[in-house]
């Protein structure tokens, strides 16, 4: 006579318990399915990633309002700067610095009018001819709080203003007033040159041999050299 | 030439398990690679990954090849083919994204040699261990009869 204990640990003729050997074939098929997965998931975040770095980019445009005074000369120079950012990715970018140069032509010194100068003129080589710029602006704009982050596949504008007067920066301001009053109608020719740190929003602590994967840079417009100095907000 | 091909039909089938092994093993292998290699890229992300996790995970996937083939063949076959296999698969997933239309590969070539620099001392970490493991699990895992 068996009691109902006793029936239940008698093992059931018709149950088939896994071998050994199946078991570690479904464990090295678990392991290879979230390899896979994850294989695939990997290679479409570094692919984000190195369209994040490589299609991000900055477009700076200028536009420089000159003041006058009674006379005619001028007393204040307005900039104001638009830095677009267009981020194509599906990352999201955090912009970190962005530093921007701006020279007006020097035609008085090109043209051998005015050799005087505070500070040392830029040259440039255009078409075999050397032209001449005197640095005006130069100024660095970080944005570490409040954080400026632009979403994935999207634009975003960052709009500053540098007033250049005679209070502010004289010495920079005479010498504007000597290039404008001796270049003919006052046409001034602008060139600016912008360089851009941003970096791919979270992106771990980078180390080793890919550490500044996480970094964009990038540079708009035509840096002149030596030409450098210049006034800042 | 009937016999003929029914035998080489044969031979495959009895290969079929072991080149899916290779194959699972390799692309396993792969993954660890490069996520030891650029952890910051891989999902999920980390800033690092420890080198007794990648010896670990070597000598579990050195064990179990070592537990379904347990002789001398396959343990030599599997610290020599993984570790390349690993590596090829590791050299897709970091390749991967050239196929985007949006993105110009360039350098190919350069970028190769690179990889198989850092990829170097995986190969060689990963041959020692495999081989270490193999050559332990034919004596744990040798057939009583044999």
């Amino acid at each position: 006579m068996t009691t109902d204990s006793d029936a239940s640990s008698i093992p059931h003729p018709e149950k088939k318990r896994p071998k050994p050997r199946q078991i570690v074939w479904m464990i090295l098929a678990v392991m290879f399915i979230i390899s896979l997965v994850l294989s695939v998931l990997s290679a479409g975040n570094y692919t984000e990633i190195a369209k994040a770095s490589a299609l991000t980019h900055v477009v700076t445009t200028d536009s420089a309002v000159i003041g006058l005074d009674e006379n005619g000369n001028p007393e204040s120079v307005n900039m104001t700067i638009d830095f677009t950012v267009v981020n194509p990715s599906q990352r999201e970018i955090r912009v970190w610095i962005l530093t921007y140069k701006g020279w007006v032509r020097d035609i008085p010194l090109e043209t051998g009018l005015d050799k005087t100068r505070w500070r040392i003129d830029g040259s440039l080589e255009v078409n075999g001819t050397e032209q001449m710029y005197y640095p005006i602006f130069a100024v660095s704009f970080s944005f570490d709080n409040p954080k400026i982050i632009i979403p994935a596949d999207s634009n975003f504008t960052i709009t500053r203003n540098i007033v250049l007067n005679r209070t502010n920066y004289p010495d920079i301001m005479s010498e504007f007033e000597k290039i404008y009053n001796q270049t003919a109608d006052g046409e001034l020719e602008w060139l600016q040159y912008t360089s851009s740190i941003l970096f791919i929003n979270d992106i771990p602590e980078l180390s080793d041999y890919y550490r500044e994967a996480g970094m964009i840079r990038r540079f708009d417009g035509v840096d002149v050299t030596p030409g450098v100095g210049g006034a800042s907000p | 030439m009937k016999w003929r091909e029914l035998d080489v039909q044969e031979e495959l089938r009895k290969l079929l398990p072991q080149i899916a092994m290779y194959l699972m093993l390799g692309i396993i292998l792969g993954f660890v690679f490069f996520y030891d290699i650029m952890p910051y890229f891989c999902v999920p992300a980390a800033s690092d990954f420890p080198v007794w996790g990648l010896v670990s995970l070597l000598c579990v996937l050195g064990l179990v090849a070592g537990y379904l083939y347990p002789d001398i063949i396959h343990m030599l076959l599997n610290a020599i083919m993984l570790p390349l296999l690993g590596a090829v698969f590791c050299f897709l997933i970091y390749m991967s994204p050239a196929l985007s239309p949006d993105v110009v590969a360039t350098g190919i070539a350069e970028e190769f040699i690179n990889m198989a620099l850092l990829l170097m001392p995986y190969m060689v970490i990963s041959f020692l261990t495999l081989f270490t493991v193999g050559f332990i699990s034919m004596y744990l895992f040798e057939p009583d009869d044999v």
